[in-house]
């Protein structure tokens, strides 16, 4: 039982942290104030235009049930409208968005992505919401910082490195930081690490490695982080592909240690493999929802993001089942504090965090990926 | 073509042969010998295992009994490439990927020739086939008629002593196999071959052979010249499988060592030479009669009508109508004294004794 | 007026002709014609004509050597299914009835089962704690496990695994439709089994060998899920790069001039290919 008064206290700290994690992630912060402007909110505008139906573009699996069950099941509950759910990998469902466009039939109304694709090649046909001021709900009950100007915030998470308590028990040395990561000769054994498309992850990480502190990593020292990266690449023997593939390398010993999204990690720890995670210094990794532009049913669409930052019960469950911390600002004091302390908002974990300056990825997108694919084709 | 004249014909001698495949029994203890130089048709239906016999003396089957030998050494268990045999197959089994000569020169070339004997030979071989000057085509350029002559040369340019062949004509039109048949017997005199000719067409084995084997049910019925075929059927079926014949069923009234009366289930009393073993009075027999040995007149024999009259223009085919259940196919020349009978005459059918010939009706299997 | 029926010993009409070949047609314009010249005309403007991309592509090495890379394994891969899938097919020529199909069953069991299952089962085989290396170890055949997955090795593997199929049926079909004369013809006329192999049923064959080399090849240049299970990270092949560029950078323009590259190597290598076996002389053969 914690007081209510350092309750309060730490709420006051993790919104600062919040607040500088996502000054730098995000390209503006809303403001707070807005909300009762508005004559008729979205979901009187849907309804008055008759759309009934909100299509999302979004996960599929698990991860499917559970935002069916905690939110597209609700929405439809209170409000009527319907929804339709198309599964497909972030990447498909970003070039099936592009494709939809060059066809001029655009047949999703809102679409989860990484973070990651919140770059030009993306945003074209994103619905450009400005400051959310269309979406009320956002600066009502979201996290600050949660207006992405071309989406909206709803999953975070990190991409930390975990290792095997088989291979490192405690009582014996166990790696703490990205340098460690890479000390073969402290912490033996094969390790894995992401080529999924986004190669600044490994690359931060050797860059921490090799000195450079967390928050001065951009814009990266290419050179310095493949010099740093030749060094391990021996004792990679995974490169893997999908989270899939990082939880099965961990789960079967194949590797020691594993950079992976934490979602992933944490799963696997609840379900009972020998692995403790480390935070410090891993990239942050979120999802949000974009607007489709010229979608099929906008108000619907923005009327559920309205909902969807609502409720943080449901959040919170949501949370709970799925290991990534959501987008609403009173989700994370719901967890208990031993589940808090895992998540990557929980102020100890935020301070450490590596914010990607999304700028210079996008500017140097291709190079990075070309000399990513380079090196390990070598 | 002196060159493709080899070492002549050789004898093929094929004792007690068995054959099971699974629950059928193929053949069933087949003796069989032909002469140096013999001309042998296999003549019977399909199923009747001709085919399977021919199989066996190239090699492809071994039998489960019997031996068979080649020019008097035991080839039974000699596998097909050693066994120095020219075969051709029904649908002449030319390598379609390979030019007329080299389809030709090919079993030279197996034989390790020099390649100058070897076109040498090839050309002769397409001379004897009247082929000169195809050698570079291929087999599908050629029509069916060419494509067999080139089996055949390929099937001889080895000077095999022994030729097999499989219906090798069956695939060709009329005109183009009677002329076809005059030039492989001829090819077989010329070369001095032993050949063994499978056929289901009696008058083909008829027109070509020394001598035939008629096959039935895995067993040899008969052996012998096809005179002898024609004549003196050994069996019902013999006597069903070659040439056309009226088939009379009847009770047997009277028998000596020579003839035999049979009393016909319509009715009237007709005679014959007896043919087989097993006639008894009072058991049931069949007589046989070639429509052509069938006389008709006002006189003697039994009664009956003329049903129809088939006109085909060197002969004249009558179908006369015995009480109920019989007709009795006469046939004669066009012009000749038939001619002026038409259907509905009242006509008396008659024949010599021994040119009809009695069998007993159990023997029919 | 009887011009459009069917004349002349089963030839079939102009008209008649172009009904029948038309559903398929409207196929091809939709399903492939089309895409290829939307994929040329992206790989050349954006949006006015452009050689940047093609120039992108021959500038950096690192993509002819990806391209080297995938040939080099599609080359493997079609080696291997020949070696291994033309034995299987000859025995299934060979069998006839149930058992050939129950060889064909077993050589289709691959194709039945996803390619994540697939590579996964591959991954349960290979990997460190995996059967193979417990074997290994448990017979004192090695001390430290062996890397066995996620090398070239493993790659080539799998891939040989799930495309032998398509190696094995076409040559299968071909060895079908050979008649049974054919070699008993040759063993007549004086071969033996190896001579009527060399001499009749391989030529003939070839068709078959063609089809099947073709199509393994082929599809190898596109593998993509594979590759990324049970690959190195040395096995970067080319479809994975152009479903980078086009899924994760959105570069469809780079990404079709990547596609038209590969295109245009794989049309040069078919035709070199088709020169080499002198195929349409086999093909005419085998009728």
């Amino acid at each position: 039982m914690r007081s209510g008064c350092s309750a309060k206290r730490e709420e006051r700290e993790k919104l600062m942290h919040r607040r500088t994690l996502l000054s730098t992630a995000v390209a503006l912060v809303a403001a707070l104030t807005a909300g009762s402007a508005e004559a008729q909110t979205n979901l009187e505008k849907a309804k008055q235009a008759g759309q009934t139906e909100v299509v999302i573009a979004g996960g599929a699996g698990g991860y499917l049930e559970a935002v069916k069950k905690h939110f597209y099941d609700p929405f439809t509950a209170a409000t009527g409208i319907k929804v339709t759910t198309v599964s497909a990998p972030y990447g498909e469902k970003a070039t099936r968005l592009k494709a939809m466009h060059e066809v001029g039939k655009v047949e999703w109304d809102l679409v989860t992505l990484s973070l990651d694709f919140l770059n030009p090649a993306v945003t074209p046909f994103l619905r450009d919401l400005g400051n959310c001021a269309d979406v009320p709900g956002v600066a009502r009950n979201g996290v600050a910082g949660a207006c992405l100007r071309h989406g909206v915030l709803f999953e975070i998470g990190g991409v930390p490195y975990a290792f095997s308590t088989k291979a490192f028990p405690a009582g014996k040395p166990q790696p703490k930081t990205w340098a460690d990561f890479f000390d073969v000769k402290t912490y033996p054994g094969p390790r894995s690490l992401p080529n999924a498309g986004v190669p600044w992850w490994p690359i931060i990480a050797a860059l921490q490695a090799d000195g450079v502190p967390h928050d001065k990593l951009f814009p990266l020292d290419l050179d310095r982080a493949f010099k740093k990266l030749d060094t391990i690449k021996p004792n990679v023997t995974v490169w893997w592909r999908n989270g899939d593939q990082s939880q099965q390398v961990v789960r079967d010993g194949e590797v020691v240690m594993s950079m992976m999204y934490s979602g992933r990690a944490l799963k696997l720890r609840s379900d009972g493999t020998p692995i403790d995670v480390i935070w410090p210094g891993a990239p942050i990794d979120a999802v949000f929802v974009g607007a489709a532009k010229d979608a099929p049913h906008p108000h619907a669409a923005l009327a559920f993001i309205d909902f969807l930052m609502t409720r943080p019960e449901a959040h919170a469950a949501y949370a709970n089942a799925n290991f990534y911390d959501t987008s609403n600002k009173d989700a994370l004091a719901q967890l208990s504090p031993a589940d808090q302390r895992g998540r990557a908002t929980h102020p100890d974990n935020l301070r450490t965090l590596v914010a990607i300056d999304r700028d210079w990825v996008s500017a140097n997108r291709d190079k990075v990926i070309e000399r990513w694919n380079k090196w390990l084709a070598q | 073509m002196a060159e493709l004249k080899g070492a002549g014909g050789a004898p093929v001698s094929i004792a007690a042969v068995e054959k099971r495949f699974g629950s059928v029994a193929a053949l069933q203890g087949v003796s069989l010998d032909a002469g140096a130089g013999e001309f042998l048709s296999l003549l019977g239906p399909s199923g009747s295992g001709k085919t399977t016999l021919l199989m066996m003396i190239a090699g492809f089957e071994i039998p489960d009994r019997g031996t068979i030998a080649i020019g008097g050494r035991d080839v039974t268990e000699l596998p097909a490439n050693q066994r120095n045999v020219g075969m051709v197959f029904q649908r002449y089994a030319l390598f379609p990927h390979m030019t007329v000569a080299e389809n030709i020169g090919f079993p030279l070339r197996m034989r390790g020739l020099a390649r100058s004997e070897m076109s040498s030979r090839v050309e002769d071989a397409l001379k004897l086939v009247r082929l000169d000057g195809y050698g570079t085509r291929l087999p599908s350029q050629l029509s069916g008629g060419q494509q067999q002559r080139v089996a055949l040369a390929r099937a001889v340019v080895f000077r095999p002593p022994v030729l097999l062949m499989d219906e090798p004509l069956a695939a060709l039109d009329k005109k183009l196999r009677q002329a076809m048949q005059l030039e492989v017997r001829h090819l077989q005199r010329e070369l001095g071959l032993t050949v063994l000719y499978v056929t289901h067409d009696q008058e083909e084995a008829l027109t070509m052979s020394d001598r035939i084997a008629v096959l039935n049910d895995g067993r040899i019925e008969q052996i012998g010249r096809p005179e002898e075929l024609y004549e003196m059927p050994a069996s019902a079926f013999v006597a069903d499988f070659i040439g056309e014949t009226n088939f009379l069923s009847g009770d047997v009234v009277g028998l000596d060592a020579r003839e035999c009366r049979v009393l016909l289930d319509g009715d009237g009393l007709v005679t014959g030479r007896v043919a087989a073993d097993g006639l008894a009075a009072g058991t049931g027999a069949r007589l046989a009669v070639r429509p052509d040995r069938v006389r008709l007149g006002n006189a003697e024999g039994i009664e009956g009508t003329i049903a129809e009259r088939i006109y085909s223009g060197a002969m004249l085919m009558l179908a006369v109508r015995i009480g109920e259940t019989t007709t009795i196919m006469a046939r004669g020349p066009s012009n000749g004294p038939d001619a002026d009978r038409s259907v509905g005459d009242r006509v008396r059918v008659s024949w010599k004794p021994e040119d009809a010939r009695v069998y007993p009706a159990a023997a029919e299997r | 007026m009887t011009r459009w029926r069917q004349v002349r010993g089963g030839r079939w009409s102009p008209l008649a002709a172009m009904l029948l070949l038309s559903p398929m047609a409207l196929l091809l314009i939709a399903g492939f014609f089309y895409p290829l010249v939307n994929l040329l005309g992206r790989s050349l403007w954006t949006p006015e004509f452009s050689l940047v991309h093609y120039e992108r592509l021959l500038g950096e090495p690192l993509y002819l050597l990806i391209l080297m890379r995938t040939l080099w394994i599609a080359g493997v891969v079609s080696v291997f299914t020949l070696l291994l899938g033309y034995p299987v097919a000859l025995v299934m020529a060979r069998l006839g009835g149930w058992k050939a199909a129950l060889v064909a069953a077993c050589v289709l069991v691959p194709l039945w089962t996803s390619a994540l299952v697939r590579s996964y089962a591959w991954v349960v085989l290979l990997q460190r704690n995996g059967i193979v290396n417990d074997t290994l170890r448990g017979l004192g055949l090695t001390e430290q496990p062996l890397r066995l997955i996620h090398t070239e090795g493993a790659l080539l593997v799998a891939m040989t695994h799930v495309l032998l199929p398509f190696m094995v049926l076409p040559i299968y079909s071909v060895l079908r439709a050979i008649s049974t004369d054919l070699p008993r013809a040759a063993a007549n006329l004086g071969a033996g089994t190896w001579s009527i192999f060399r001499h009749v049923t391989l030529p003939l064959s070839l068709p078959g060998v063609f089809a099947g080399t073709l199509m393994v090849f082929i599809l190898s240049l596109g593998f993509y899920i594979t590759p990324a299970l049970v690959g190195g990270p040395r096995t970067l092949m080319i479809a994975t790069l152009i479903g980078q560029q086009m899924t994760e950078l959105l570069n469809w323009s780079f990404a079709s001039a990547i596609a038209a590259a590969l295109l245009a190597v794989t049309l040069l290598l078919v035709a070199a290919f088709r020169r080499v076996l002198r195929i349409d002389q086999m093909a005419g053969h085998a009728g």
